[in-house]
């Protein structure tokens, strides 16, 4: 038996430990918002934190988050109480089919953490999430915004 | 309420408590052999809905891959509505069945109006729905503007409307008040439509209406949908081209906890001289993807790769080879006499510009939910095209009418032309069949990657010759490709006075739309070539175009979306593009700029490129500005974005993205090998403009690439004198700097 919180809720789990946390989300706690894209942790959609941090949930077993906080794209934020990274990521129109974009915006709020002012080359050296419509103009510039929402600007 | 003898049959009802426009009816009436389709008379109608509170819902027919068109349509609406698009409220129409063309009943020989546009592809949505829409939008305004006057009393003409309301000198009425009077009013003459100078809310920025969706993670794409007691399924499908399900064992995989059923899934069609739709394959059934997954790792099959064993990529090079020599090709475009006024020419180039197969990789991967029950078939599909859902499964299905269909087409996690094809959804129907019960199929990566209809890989060889001022007198160019696709009219075929354009083609592996079809690679050749007769005559490249479609003028373009290409918006966006880079100025050591530009489905487009090259063949892409021409510009936003997302999906293909295949199988089948471009390999500065006019619009979905990855290759060339022949780049520039 596996023990671990999500977005603050605590859940168990009782099956193929050898599940990706990425299936327990989507297929047993159904929460669709961590997509799937590659399987093999190379495009970054189903980016979930950690313990706060970013990782990508397709290829972390189920067996590897017992005593875990999880949170996913919905406990970040919602309608009513947007993360600034959420907040930017509307703000500067980013998302084109928006499926990659709640794994970007994981990844975003990691980074901000440990960057917050980044330069285009702490971006270009920290996120390699894949998106497929090469929306990475718009990507950067919210990373930017976000990270100024961060700091209280705006 | 209904106003059937209105000549544009927009349909009109008060009868939900709301003013419901509906759709030109008497369209959807032909093709449904009569009776109109069920949806019509609940929920939203078609195109609008004004409720009593005054809340405006405007749907969209086209379902939205990301190129926005669930908020360009309704704008286009809002517009003649004149209604507050902050407000508006939009939502995904409930899919319109239409049967094919060619098929028994089919209506568009006897209706020679315009039908719902509900397919996003071919760039065609926006220019397909442009005056519809804002015929629905007008009509609704203008009944609201004639009950309101009927009720005060005053003349039609003294009152204006502000953004849902009516207005008379400071008395403002809701439009929602006006609902039950809008709806039985009758107009004496058809609403004008607004001239493009009182244009409010088309040409001004606005965000998509799906982004707070998108950004908490709302599930609306298809793969996040279900159906009660849905079981999910997953699917060997033969890696193998053509190949079969030889034998197979599922003793193994039944015993994987979860596992439901196995099912041998046949390949469409039988004929496997025809390309494929569904792969043949065995289908795994189970509770939950995941033990899918592990009951297919379980499964014991044999193939049949027989068919193409021979085939990778050198042996269709091979074939290229011969097909240049072999000189049997067809001749699609000629004029003047290429052959004499080659041999007379002063100078000459002969060459060839190659590209590989491109997969689309859509980020959602395909994926399809159907519950097939004996009087009732129930989809969850993220397609492009609507009626081909229904249509393609009542191929499969061939007992089922249109009427036993329930549709529903979710938000597309992309498609680029991929998701024209009804397969995974079909899949789903099949196993939900076998198992009697709701199922959903989703395609793994390398389900997508090795399964894919591809975008061809081709051979495009040219002969140039220039007369003694540098202007190319002749031309020939030969495209031999996996598929039968020509760039027949493009940029420069008619600029050139003896010119014969020709093509050899053989399939290989299973081809079908990808961004810009046919385009897009004929961009990259026919732009690079004009680069080199450029650089062979000495002048500048981008005074080299532009003196070429000067002289010329406009010249015929005759096929989808557009008849003739004009010189003056070939020049205009060439010239925005150059000034937004700074064409000519003095560059930094180891800089270089590209420029080029291309048509495609009667949108304009031109990319200058700026990049740097170090003395290790290391490539950073400086600065790209683009600049297009889509006629009236919808929404200036979401065009940008599509100038910057086209643009750099064109980097990503031209940078590292290649299908290998071995033994006749893909082997490129996930993001490991398949290299797609991340942000660290987009330009920190990018210019995207969009020009203005009032023509006729275009959509922006495929306009910037065709240009985008020449404009790179031009200016990899004018940085190292490096000249990228074969896409893609790849590690070509570390290669010849260290050569
Ligand atoms: S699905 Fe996990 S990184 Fe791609
Ligand atoms: S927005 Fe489509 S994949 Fe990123």
């Amino acid at each position: 038996m596996v023990k671990f919180t999500v977005n603050g809720k605590s859940h168990t789990f009782n099956g193929d430990e050898d599940m990706p946390l990425l299936w327990y989300l989507r297929d047993d706690a159904k929460l669709r918002g961590t997509k799937f894209g590659c399987g093999i942790a190379m495009c970054g959609a189903c980016t979930v934190h950690i313990g706060g941090v970013a990782q990508r949930s397709c290829s972390v077993p189920m067996a590897a988050i017992e005593g875990e906080d999880i949170t996913t794209i919905e406990g970040l934020g919602n309608e009513e109480q947007l993360h600034a990274v959420q907040r930017a990521w509307i703000d500067e129109d980013v998302s084109q089919c928006g499926f990659c974009q709640s794994g970007q915006i994981m990844a975003a709020a990691s980074f901000l953490k440990e960057y917050p002012n980044p330069t285009d080359e702490d971006i270009n050296d920290n996120i390699d999430n894949l998106c497929r419509c090469a929306s990475y103009m718009r990507i950067r510039r919210a990373i930017h915004r976000a990270a100024g929402y961060l700091r209280g600007e705006m | 309420m209904q106003d059937l003898s209105r000549r544009r049959f927009l349909q009109v009802s008060a009868a939900t408590g709301a003013l419901v426009i509906t759709a030109p009816n008497f369209s959807f009436a032909q093709d449904m052999g009569g009776d109109r389709y069920r949806n019509l008379d609940t929920n939203l109608g078609f195109y609008l809905k004004i409720d009593r509170d005054n809340t405006i819902t405007i749907g969209y027919s086209v379902p939205d891959d990301g190129t926005g068109v669930s908020t360009a349509l309704p704008m286009i609406v809002a517009e003649e509505l004149d209604v507050d698009f902050e407000k508006v409220k939009v939502e995904k129409l409930p899919p319109l069945y239409k049967k094919e063309r060619g098929q028994r009943g089919h209506a568009d020989e006897e209706y020679k109006g315009q039908p719902i546009h509900q397919s996003t592809g071919g760039s065609q949505a926006i220019r397909r729905s442009y005056v519809m829409l804002r015929q629905a939008g007008a009509e609704a305004r203008a009944r609201l503007v004639k009950a309101a006057s009927e009720m005060v009393n005053v003349a039609v003409g003294d009152l204006k409307t502000d953004k849902g309301y009516i207005v008379h000198g400071s008395n403002r009425v809701s439009y929602g008040s006006l609902v039950d009077a809008a709806a039985n009013v009758t107009l004496d003459e058809e609403p004008k439509l607004k001239d493009y100078s009182e244009y409010k809310i088309i040409g001004t920025d606005q965000p998509q209406k799906a982004a707070t969706d998108i950004a908490v993670g709302n599930p609306i794409y298809c793969m996040d949908m279900e159906l009660p007691g849905m079981l999910n399924a997953v699917i060997a499908r033969c890696p193998y081209i053509d190949g079969l399900v030889k034998s197979y064992d599922d003793t193994a995989a039944l015993k994987v906890p979860g596992v439901r059923k196995v099912v041998r899934i046949h390949r469409i069609p039988e004929d496997r001289s025809k390309q494929k739709i569904i792969a043949d394959g065995v289908a795994i059934i189970a509770d939950n993807h995941w033990a899918a997954l592990k009951g297919r790792d379980a499964l014991d099959i044999e193939w049949d790769d027989s068919m193409w064993a021979h085939a990778d990529n050198a042996w269709i090079d091979s074939e290229f080879d011969k097909m240049v020599e072999s000189g049997d090709r067809e001749v699609k475009i000629e004029h003047g006499d290429f052959d004499a006024a080659y041999a007379a020419a002063d100078k000459t180039l002969e060459v060839a510009y190659e590209q590989p197969y491109w997969a689309h990789a859509t980020m959602e991967t395909p994926c399809g939910i159907a519950d097939v029950k004996d009087d009732k078939i129930t989809v969850i599909a993220g397609n492009q095209t609507v009626n081909r859902v229904m249509n393609d499964l009542m191929q499969v299905f061939p007992g089922y009418t249109h009427d036993q269909f329930d549709v529903t087409i979710t938000r597309i996690g992309s498609g680029f032309g991929r998701k024209f094809i009804v397969d995974a959804v079909t899949e789903a129907a099949l196993c939900s069949k076998a198992a009697g019960k709701p199922v959903k199929v989703i395609w793994t990566r390398e389900d997508d990657l090795e399964q894919d209809f591809y975008n061809p890989k081709g051979r495009h060889v040219f002969r140039g010759g220039l007369d003694e001022n540098g202007k190319i007198v002749a031309a020939n160019y030969l495209h031999c490709s996996t598929d039968n696709d020509f760039a027949q009219h493009a940029f420069p075929a008619h600029h050139i006075p003896n010119y014969r354009g020709e093509v050899v083609h053989k399939q290989v592996l299973p081809s079908g739309p990808w961004r810009g079809p046919t385009e897009n690679v004929a961009g990259y050749a026919m732009q690079s070539f004009v680069d080199e007769m450029a650089h062979l005559a000495g002048k500048d490249p981008l005074e080299y175009r532009l003196d070429m479609f000067r002289e010329t003028g406009d010249t015929p373009h005759p096929g989808f979306s557009s008849d003739f290409m004009r010189a003056d918006r070939f020049i205009n966006v060439l010239q925005i593009a150059a000034k937004n880079a700074g064409w000519g100025k003095q560059l930094p050591k180891g800089h270089g700029m590209g420029v080029a530009s291309f048509m495609t489905f009667g949108g304009y487009a031109a990319a200058v490129v700026e990049v740097k090259v170090d003395d290790d063949g290391t490539l950073t892409i400086v600065k790209a500005s683009g600049a297009c021409d889509p006629g009236v510009v919808i929404n200036p936003l979401g065009c940008k974005g599509q100038i910057e997302g086209g643009t750099l999906d064109g980097f990503s293909a031209a940078l590292g993205q290649k299908i290998e295949i071995e033994g006749g199988r893909v082997v490129t089948n996930n993001f490991d090998t398949y290299q797609m471009a991340r942000i660290a390999s987009a330009p920190t500065q990018f210019d995207a403009e969009v020009a203005k006019n009032n023509i006729e619009p275009r959509g922006m979905g495929e306009m910037a690439l065709p240009a985008a990855i020449p404009a790179l290759c031009n200016a990899i060339y004018d940085a190292c004198g490096v000249r990228i022949r074969k896409l893609p780049i790849a590690d070509q520039l570390e290669q010849a700097m260290s050569a």
